[in-house]
Order: C-alpha cells, then structure tokens, then sequence
C-alpha cells in the first residue's frame, strides 16, 4: 500500500512537472520577445536621446536587461568594440546564432531581430528611428501572438501532465 | 609636461589612426618602412583606386588598392557603426577621432532647400594625422603680453600650416605659467575636438593644468558659456570663421576676457578680406596676429604682427 502511494505521488509529480516545463518553455519565449522589445526601446533612447555610438549604447542597456536577452546585448556591445570593421549586421547575425540554443525564440522571431540587425547603425537618425518603428510593430505582433500560444498551449500542458499523471496512475497503479 | 602628455604620445603620429584604417590598408601601411609611416601626414582613401600618402608635403601613390567595401569598413570603423549619432559632422564632412586626428570625407551629398544636410555613399576619404609641432618657446610669450596683461592673439595660416598645435602649446603655457609669466585659468572651446583630442570625458592631449574645455560646442554659443560659467582669464578657440564667432569674440573681449585664436588666411591682407574677421581686425579686437607656415613648412613661425599689421618680429 504505502509502495503504491509512493509510486503514485512520484508519477503524478513528475507527469505535472513535464506539463510545467513545456508550459513555461511557450511562456519564456513571449518573456524574452518582451525582453527584446524593452530592450530595443531603451538602446533607442540610447541611441537617439543620450546619442551614444552602438558598443556603448548596447552596453549600457545590457546592465538593465536580464537573463539571455542581456547576455545578447553584452555580446553586441563587446564584438562591436572589438571588430568595428565588420557591419552590424554580420556581428549581430553571429551573436544571434551564438545565444540561439539559449533562447526560447522560434525562427520567425529571430527572422524578425535579424531584419532589423541589416540595417541598423548605417544611416541617419530618421531613417534609424524608421527602421525601429517596423521593427516595434513586428514584434509586438509577435509577441501577441507569443502570448495567445502562451495562454492556448500553457493551459492544455499544465492539465495534459496532471490528466497523463492521472491516467498513468489508473493503468500502472 | 606630465603623465597626460605621455599617455598622448602613443595616439600621435600616424600609429594613432591605425585602429580606424581598414584592414587591408592597414597593413598594406604597416609594411612600408617605420621611417616613411612615421612621418605620414595625410593618408587618401578613393574609392577603386591606390592608396595615397602624403610624407613631408610631397604626395605619394601606394600599391595598396582601395575597393568600395573598404571604405564602408573605413567609415564603420571611424563611426563605431553608428552613422546616425554623428549626423552633425556628417553634414560638416570630417569627424574628429580620438587623439585629435581628422578624416574628412565625401560622397553624395543629401542637400534639401539648397543646403547639405547630410551625406551618403562616403567614396573618399582623407585622414589628417595631427601632431605635436613644438614651434612655440616662451620667447613668443613675451609678444603676447603688455604689463602681464594678455593681449588678444589670433593665429593663422593656409591649412596644414599647426595653428592648432600652436594653440595647444600656447594653452599649456598660459595656463601653467612660466618663469616670465603667472598662470592663467583658460577656457577652451573646442568645437572640433582636434585641440584637446576630448574622449570619453578625458582630454587625450596635455592642455595645461587650469584649463577648463567645453568640447563639441559651436564656438559663438561655447565662448557665452564660458563667459557665464567659468569665469575665465583668456579664452581659447580654434579656426574662427562665422559671424556669430566674431559677435561672440567681440563679447569675451569687452567683458575684459582675453581671446586667443586661429583662423585660415595666407596674409594679413587675407585676413581683412574675410566677413567674419573684418570687423574684428577693423575695431583692433585684435593686438597680435602671429603667422603661420604653409602645409611645406608646419608649425613655423613666419612673423607677429601688432593690429595695424605691422612685423614686430621675424618667427622662428
């Protein structure tokens, strides 16, 4: 009997725990497109306002981001320091694909930051302010988008591990 | 001259601009012999043709070949990938790098209402190596003064001439003082951050140890400031040349506050003929007037003229 309880609570834990990590993998991307978002309108105050060049305006918002997301701006700000030959859009392609195992994101949003990676640094501040503006508008589509999967799958993955833990229980047990 | 002056020497020369030149063309320099890049003055990137330089005056064509990507590489390294925060010397065509060296710069200009407002598809670019010409003894101090008061300076030459190297050396003078002559509290209003060399808040060239500097201001609004803040003894301001520069000139004088300056003129009959200046030299804002070499002979003194432009002594 206490055998069974035991092999019981071991099932339905680790059956609900699976449901807890798939929910919060769907959960973590829209937190770190949320990340990208703040992160991209603080380097543009940076940018714009405190008019700093890009190594130290992704620098210094590096320091305000957390987790993978800022680990991305350091890395920016470092490759930019240290190769300032090579364009933007090169070093941020290669940091992306660097953090792309850290990162929840799908290929649709690393499209999206790529894109603006392309041009971003190498024309005046209209056209800067322009290619940021599209850049907002695609990701908080996105990330919309990120948080209706986030509610639609989060759900069914919390309560698909409790009723596999469940059923598991019913058929082992 | 102190620790600052030493950890300036390793950016002078033309070792200093090193880090802003693409690669290829970095190396293709670093080739030619230490006796030839030590003495490179100007070095000209155009884009699909060879590399030139320029060594003790006289131009020289390399074999290095320039392409079109390496002068985007050339203008992401001397913007740090950041065209957009240097809009205002875009428009200017020249930014001023660390260490006080200048590139200026030109491809399609974007013009709107029949003014440059910015530029696209840099082609060509030309790298001014600065340098520290040491061409000033104190022995030029004793022209500057009447009765220890400063008498109000402005420098000049055709471009390349060192009017900014003298303005550095005589900075460093009036502010720390000589046997002759007490110290000063100077103000310097660097526009260009070419006399200084201003970088990430520290000035990388020695300017004296009671210099304040207001880098990166338009020279008429920065002398104001200067005046309203940091009640200054003499006021230091390189390569005058807009009207509003002569109003505010005119304003440090009359508020007992002594200008020194630079402007580009061959002679003092080119001097007079400039609108900026005619009025200053017309109302003798001006005591002294020191001339320059040309680009041939740098950092050489040719006279020191009293208002009326008259040779008080032969130069160096």
């Amino acid at each position: 009997m206490v055998v069974e309880i035991i092999m019981t609570a071991v099932i339905l834990v680790s059956s609900c725990s699976i449901g807890f990590f798939f929910a919060q993998g769907i959960s973590r991307r829209r937190k770190e497109l949320e990340q990208f978002t703040h992160g991209f309108s603080l380097l543009e105050t940076e940018m714009f306002f405190a008019n700093h060049n890009l190594p130290d305006a992704f620098g210094i918002v590096a320091e305000k981001l957390s987790s993978n997301v800022a680990a991305v701006f350091k890395d920016c700000s470092v490759e930019l320091a240290n190769n300032s030959d090579i364009g933007f859009a090169e070093i941020f392609k290669d940091v992306i694909n660097t953090h792309k195992p850290h990162l929840s994101l799908l290929t649709e949003d690393i499209e999206v930051l790529l894109r603006l990676g392309q041009s971003f640094g190498v024309s005046d501040i209209e056209d800067q302010k322009q290619k940021l503006a599209v850049f907002f508008k695609e990701i908080n589509y996105i990330t919309e988008e990120a948080l209706l999967q986030e509610q639609k799958w989060g759900k069914i993955c919390r309560g698909g591990g409790l009723m596999g833990g469940i059923l598991l229980v019913l058929l082992v047990v | 001259m102190n620790e600052n002056t030493n950890n300036t020497q390793a950016s002078i020369g033309c070792k200093g601009i090193m880090a802003y030149l693409p690669s290829n063309v970095r190396k293709g320099i670093l080739a030619m012999p230490d006796a030839y890049v030590n003495h490179i003055e100007e070095i000209r990137l155009r884009v699909n043709s060879p590399v030139t330089v320029k060594i003790k005056g006289k131009m020289f064509e390399t074999e290095i070949f320039c392409t079109k990507d390496d002068i985007d590489a050339a203008v992401r390294l001397i913007t740090s990938n950041s065209f957009y925060a240097l809009e205002n010397c875009i428009k200017q065509g020249f930014i001023t790098l660390p260490g006080g060296h200048r590139v200026g710069f030109v491809g399609r200009a974007v013009a709107e209402n029949g003014s440059i407002k910015g530029q696209r598809d840099i082609g060509f670019l030309n790298y001014r190596v600065a340098r520290i010409t040491n061409s000033c003894n104190e022995k030029i101090l004793h022209y500057l003064f009447n009765n220890g008061t400063f008498l109000n300076t402005l420098i000049f030459s055709p471009p390349g001439g060192g009017k900014t190297s003298l303005l550095r050396s005589l900075a460093v003078m009036l502010s720390d003082g000589t046997s002759a002559f007490s110290a000063h509290n100077v103000f310097v209003v660097d526009e260009r951050s070419e006399m200084a060399g201003f970088s990430r808040g520290e000035p990388l060239f020695y300017v004296g140890k009671h210099t304040d500097i207001l880098d990166n201001a338009p020279k008429a609004e920065g002398i104001m400031l200067g005046i309203r803040s940091m009640a200054p003894d003499i006021i230091i301001t390189d390569e005058i040349g807009k009207n509003e520069d002569g109003t505010a000139i005119c304003e440090a004088i009359n508020c007992g506050i002594g200008v020194l300056a630079s402007a580009h003129g061959g002679s003092f009959a080119e001097l007079q003929q400039r609108s900026a200046l005619k009025n200053l030299i017309g109302n003798n804002s001006f005591q002294r007037f020191i001339a320059l070499g040309d680009r041939y002979a740098p950092g050489v003194i040719k006279g020191v003229y009293n208002s009326k432009g008259e040779l008080l002594t032969y130069g160096s």
